[in-house]
């Protein structure tokens, strides 16, 4: 390069110029005319020049640049030029070209030898128009010369081409001139001057014969299908004909892949133009015509005038083009279809906008009505009405929409249809629809967008983990927060804030109570609660709930909405009142007269038959905020899942037979994993499950848990207690010495059989259910233990009473084992205990003595109390001992008002002095005086009442 | 000598109602009077063993020599009619009208529909035949069934041999076709300036698509570029190197 040609080069580069190609003859004599603004000297050059409105032809200052010498400013372009940059990317795919070997000598029509691109695969033909699609007009608009008017441009595909070949015919020869190889590696090399015109820089004739130079020309057949005109209209009346696309035969040259013309023009094609064609071009173009009519016979259609011309392509002509398109490809025939045409069909997608706007009310509500409108699924603007109607009701498959062509296939037509109709979404159903990311109408599965407000609420539910805002421990809080029980709390509080409701189902003892008081406390401090809370249980937890409530939120007024005296009066808009479900079920009415600010319901498996009255009348008690308790892993059973949630957060699964029918039968009887992972998606916002196998949770939790389950008397055992203690407490008065500690624990011993169940008590074999409070909670817990497929061990003083529960749990279908002080083959029943053979184990106190490794059991029942500590701690670490890798869980059953709770209060206090003062049995009790004596057992609640 | 191709029916196609010239060309010389089953036979075999030779196409004549048995060589002379200006015209207006007809001729085969591409066959009585053979009685005689069943073959490889016989060449034809099409202007070369920036411009497009895998690795050139002949004194390899020099250069430039 000279210098001044460098100096061109880099001032050319830094402004904007743009650039032309201009052919040369031979091929590597083309140039680059650079022109523009910067440009004002030179040669000159007729080029057309914009804008649109006005071209006009000029003769244009150009600096020309040979091949050559554009080379590395084609290959790193710095300046901002469009034609610059798409020449550049069309030097590049020539480079790569001639990288892959793809050049060939041929001879110009003057004689020359010079190189060639080719050959060229279809995919590279395809790029070769794609550039030229690609190159501004700049780029290539210079003026033809000619007899006609001369308003002509060389077409751009010409041009590209003609780079390649001037690249194809450089290459070899700036190679060759620098290559450093020895020729001696290259037999006749330096001899031959044959070659030079393929070597030489200067243009040499080709001597000898030329016909191996010139390739075969020979045409392709391309069918291509065309779209209607834009102003085609949609026919309104049955006899109208729909608009159709057509079917036109074009050649394409194999020699020159940039020539495409319509078949028909070879007939009146200019000599040099039908020539790249072939020899015969009419010939083959109807020959291929004719083959291509043996593979399909409706394109005899183009051969029926005077030239070959299009036929037109109904819906089931289409159709059959498609199918052939195998056999065209084999036979080496071309089809070209515009993408409208085979791009997916129209997809409607469902979005919901608020029905009514209201400023006032931002909080999104379940029962609010939404507006449903539907939009392309590529996006853009809503369907209007009229255009929906209009794709609706389309009579063909070829529609216009908004400018464009859309083909609707049947099932597209099919869903525009029941898209048509729909209108108004509720909120829970439009929730639904957001969580699994699609809406079912009518068994069609539609997509569907959320906006607004449902966006946010969405992304807030969205993960398995949801990033919830941590609201702070309630100070009034008296206890401490393990930290996955702050993450309930969390949990709790978001849905209830958001008006949501919810199912916690964490496993029995990782603290679902403490978890709701946190909650109710931290409602009533951020002032989000309208109003007391309402926490509905079944009998047996009455007193748990009332015990914890006092021990971790002491400044809560509680109130025990139970016995012939209730009432609901005077409630203090912070407090907590508890009912059990049977009064929910027969006082409904007046419960739904207070403005409750939360509802829960513990052990909510209770109300999981949604039709019955317990739970109908469950759900007519208004509240903003519902949530549900269960120790029971509901996901397993979906009508359960169903009834939860159809609770806390009506509407979001829809009716329960649709359900059913739509999601229940596939998951469960199907195994449909599609079915399964959208109800996943749908319903783990709602649901928060920890199990104490966690792994965030085991090494949080202790290893034993001590829980009391007061448990409230029967009416029987109520009259029971009070005649032996009238009877006994009589005895003992009227015999002050002599026997007195004979007669005390005989009192004793009658009591708390009572307490156990009137049937031991009285020697009867039965019945037994329905009779018995402890029996009852027993029941209560083996539900939930069994359902987790955990194993329990009960313990009883008394072989009767734990013969009792044999029988009892014998009646219900639940295998057990039992160990008692007569047992033989204890080893053996242990062994199948620890084997798995049955979940619950029988023992009495005194059998569970020392050697018995009991570790599979991760509960421990104790159905009645040695009063001794220590005694009853031996029995509870036969499940809890080195070996056992699992928390265990220790259960005691206590009767409500009679002296098992006001012993166990004072086994509380005395527990420090358990060991050393007294000692091995139960006779402490028998030091006491008769008042103290009387005190304690009498029946009645505890001293300290609540409201 | 050519040997006669073997066409069975079933080769026409889907095109039940065409006739292959061949087929038709033969159903008019086995009308003729005189020709026995015997003497198509014989001739018919004549012709696949390749016994016809200097077979000559002209206006009006047919002539070939058959190889007889005794290793006699016969001259056959076959003569039709020439077409007359006024039957070419209505043929040639007819296979302007539709395209498909003169498709079917490139193809071999009789067009079908219009009455009057049917003229181009000979009728029965304008087929003349003569043979030098010493078989005056079994006229026509099986040397001229062989040049006849040649004839038929040569029409499968070059159809226009028929219209030749009747009096036009291809090029004639074909010119003439063009000339009745109406007066036509080559269409221009290029495009519209105004077109042009018209235009709208789609996007530039991403790189070259790869095809070949072995395009991409040596050698760079599988095979030769091209295959010239001994007379034009260059050797492949030459143009093989030259080849692998310019593909190694555009590579280098396209690293750097």
């Amino acid at each position: 390069m000279t210098d001044d040609t460098i100096n061109t080069v880099d001032a050319l580069d830094l402004c904007a110029a743009h650039a032309l190609f201009v052919l040369g003859e031979p091929a590597r004599l083309g140039r680059f005319a650079l022109w523009g603004p910067g440009i004002e000297d030179g040669d000159t050059l007729e080029i057309f020049q914009g804008p649109a409105a006005r071209v006009r032809k000029m003769p244009t200052p150009v600096r020309y640049l040979t091949i050559e010498h554009t080379l590395a400013l084609l290959l790193a372009p710095r300046s901002k030029s469009p034609s610059l940059a798409v020449w550049s990317a069309a030097a590049r795919a020539g480079l790569d070209l001639i990288g892959r070997g793809r050049l060939r000598p041929a001879v110009t029509e003057a004689g020359y030898g010079a190189w060639r691109i080719g050959p060229l695969a279809e995919s590279e033909v395809g790029h070769l128009h794609a550039l030229a699609a690609a190159l501004p007009p700049e780029g290539y608009a210079q003026a033809m010369p000619g007899a006609w008017p001369a308003v002509r441009v060389p077409e751009p595909a010409t041009l590209v081409l003609a780079l390649w070949d001037a690249l194809a015919d450089t290459l070899p020869r700036l190679a060759h001139q620098g290559d450093p190889r020895p020729d001696a590696s290259l037999p006749g090399f330096v001899s031959s001057g044959a070659a030079a015109p393929f070597v030489a820089h200067e243009p040499v004739k080709v001597r000898g014969p030329l016909g191996w130079l010139r390739p075969e020309h020979h045409a392709r057949l391309v069918l291509r299908v065309v779209l209607p005109a834009a102003d085609a209209t949609i026919p309104r009346e049955k006899d109208e004909e729909p608009p159709v696309c057509k079917l036109e035969p074009w050649l394409r040259s194999s020699a020159d892949p940039s020539l495409l013309i319509k078949a028909e023009r070879v007939w009146t094609a200019a000599p040099v133009v039908a020539a790249r064609f072939g020899t015969d071009p009419e010939q083959a173009a109807l020959l291929a015509l004719r083959r291509a009519a043996r593979i399909w016979p409706p394109l005899a259609g183009t051969l029926e005038l005077a030239v070959p011309g299009p036929i037109e392509l109904p819906d089931p002509l289409f159709d059959a083009l498609l199918d052939q398109l195998p056999r065209f490809s084999t036979a080496d025939i071309e089809v070209l279809i515009p993408t409208e045409l085979v791009s997916p069909p129209l997809e409607p997608q469902a979005v919901a906008v608020p029905a009514v706007q209201s400023v006032a009310d931002p909080v999104f509500g379940l029962d609010q009505l939404l507006r449903l409108s539907w939009r392309p699924a590529e996006g853009g603007e809503p369907l209007t009405e009229r255009e929906l109607e209009q794709l609706a009701e389309a009579k063909s498959s070829l529609v216009r929409l908004r400018g464009r062509w859309v083909r609707l296939d049947a099932a597209t037509a099919r869903r525009l249809r029941r898209a048509r109709g729909r209108i108004m979404l509720t909120g829970a159903a439009a929730l639904a629809a957001a969580l699994e990311d699609g809406l079912d109408l009518d068994g069609e599965w539609f997509g569907f967008e959320a906006t607004g407000e449902l966006v946010e609420l969405k992304d807030r539910l969205g993960d398995a983990n949801p990033a919830v805002a941590p609201v702070p421990v309630p100070p009034a809080l008296n206890g401490t927060l393990r930290p996955y029980q702050k993450r309930g709390l969390d949990w709790l509080a978001g849905m209830t804030r958001l008006g949501l409701g919810g199912c916690l189902a964490d496993d029995m003892g990782l603290g679902k109570t403490i978890q709701i008081i946190a909650l109710h406390l931290h409602r009533r401090d951020a002032e989000e609660s309208q109003g007391p809370t309402l926490v509905v249980c079944p009998t047996s937890l009455l007193g748990n709930w009332e015990r914890e409530i006092s021990r971790f939120a002491p400044s809560v007024p509680v109130r025990r909405y139970h016995g012939g005296d209730r009432h609901l009066q005077d409630l203090a808009p912070d407090a907590i009142v508890l009912a059990t479900y049977g009064l929910v079920r027969s006082d409904a009415p007046e419960l739904a007269q207070v403005r409750w600010g939360l509802i829960v319901a513990d052990e909510a498996q209770y109300v999981k038959n949604p039709y019955a009255l317990t739970a109908r009348q469950l759900r007519t008690l208004p509240a903003p905020a519902r949530i549900a308790l269960t120790g029971t892993p509901v996901e397993n059973r979906l009508a359960d899942l169903w009834a939860l949630l159809d609770w806390t957060t009506p509407g979001l699964l829809g009716p329960l037979d649709e359900f059913h029918q739509q999601v229940a039968v596939p998951v469960e009887r199907d195994g449909d994993a599609g079915a399964a992972a959208r109800l996943s998606k749908l319903t783990s916002p709602f649901l928060l499950r920890r199990s104490k196998t966690d792994p965030g949770i085991a090494p949080e939790l202790p290893a034993k848990t001590e829980t009391d389950r007061l448990v409230p008397l029967t009416a029987e055992q109520a009259s029971l207690y009070k005649a032996v203690l009238a009877h006994n407490l009589a005895e003992i008065e009227a015999n002050p010495q002599l026997n007195r500690r004979f007669l005390i624990l005989k009192m004793l011993t009658a009591l708390k059989q009572v307490c156990n169940h009137p049937a031991q008590y009285l020697h009867e074999p039965g019945p037994l259910p329905g009779r018995s409070g402890k029996l009852d909670a027993l029941d209560d817990l083996l539900e939930v233990i069994l359902a987790e497929g955990e194993s329990v061990l009960v313990f009883s003083q008394y072989v009767q009473m734990a013969r009792l529960i044999e029988r009892h749990l014998a009646d219900q279908r639940i295998k057990t084992l039992f160990l008692g002080g007569q047992t033989r083959n204890r080893d053996e029943i242990v062994a199948a205990f620890q084997a798995g053979a049955a979940p619950v184990f029988l023992l009495s106190l005194k059998a569970g003595g020392v050697g018995l490794n009991l570790t599979r059991a991760t509960h421990v029942v104790h159905f009645d109390r040695w009063w001794n500590p220590a005694v009853e701690d031996q029995a509870s670490d036969r499940a809890h001992r080195i070996g056992q890798s699992r928390p265990v869980q220790i259960h005691r059953l206590v009767t409500e008002g009679t002296l098992e709770e006001r012993i166990a209060d004072l086994l509380v206090s005395k527990r420090a002095l358990a060991e050393s003062v007294i000692g091995a049995g139960e006779n402490w009790l028998t030091d006491l005086s008769t008042a103290q004596l009387a005190e304690l057992v009498a029946l009645g609640p505890r001293g300290g009442s609540v409201l | 000598m050519n040997a006669v191709k073997q066409r069975d029916s079933e080769n026409r196609g889907d095109h039940a109602y065409a006739r292959r010239l061949s087929s038709a060309w033969l159903d008019v010389f086995a009308e003729l009077p005189g020709s026995a089953a015997g003497q198509l036979i014989r001739g018919r075999a004549y012709a696949r063993e390749g016994r016809v030779g200097e077979l000559h196409v002209g206006p009006g004549i047919v002539s070939a020599l058959v190889r007889a048995d005794e290793g006699r060589t016969y001259p056959v002379t076959l003569l039709i009619p020439v077409l007359d200006d006024a039957i070419w015209d209505r043929l040639l207006t007819a296979l302007v009208e539709r395209v498909a007809d003169l498709a079917a001729l490139f193809d071999g085969e009789l067009p079908a529909g219009s009455g009057e591409m049917r003229e181009l066959l000979p009728g029965t009585g304008e087929l003349r035949t003569a043979c030098t053979c010493p078989d005056r009685d079994s006229q026509p005689c099986r040397h001229v069934a062989a040049a006849c069943y040649q004839v038929a073959a040569l029409f499968d490889d070059d159809p226009f041999a028929l219209p030749l016989l009747r009096g036009r060449s291809k090029a004639r034809m074909l010119t003439a076709l063009r000339e009745r099409r109406g007066p036509s202007l080559p269409a221009p070369p290029g495009a519209l300036a105004s077109v042009a920036y018209r235009t709208a411009l789609s996007p530039l497009p991403g790189p070259l698509p790869v095809t070949d895998i072995a395009g991409l690795v040596a050698p760079l050139c599988a095979e030769a570029p091209a295959d010239p002949p001994a007379a034009s004194g260059i050797s492949a390899a030459e143009l093989t190197a030259l080849a692998e020099g310019a593909a190694r250069l555009a590579r280098k430039m396209l690293e750097s």
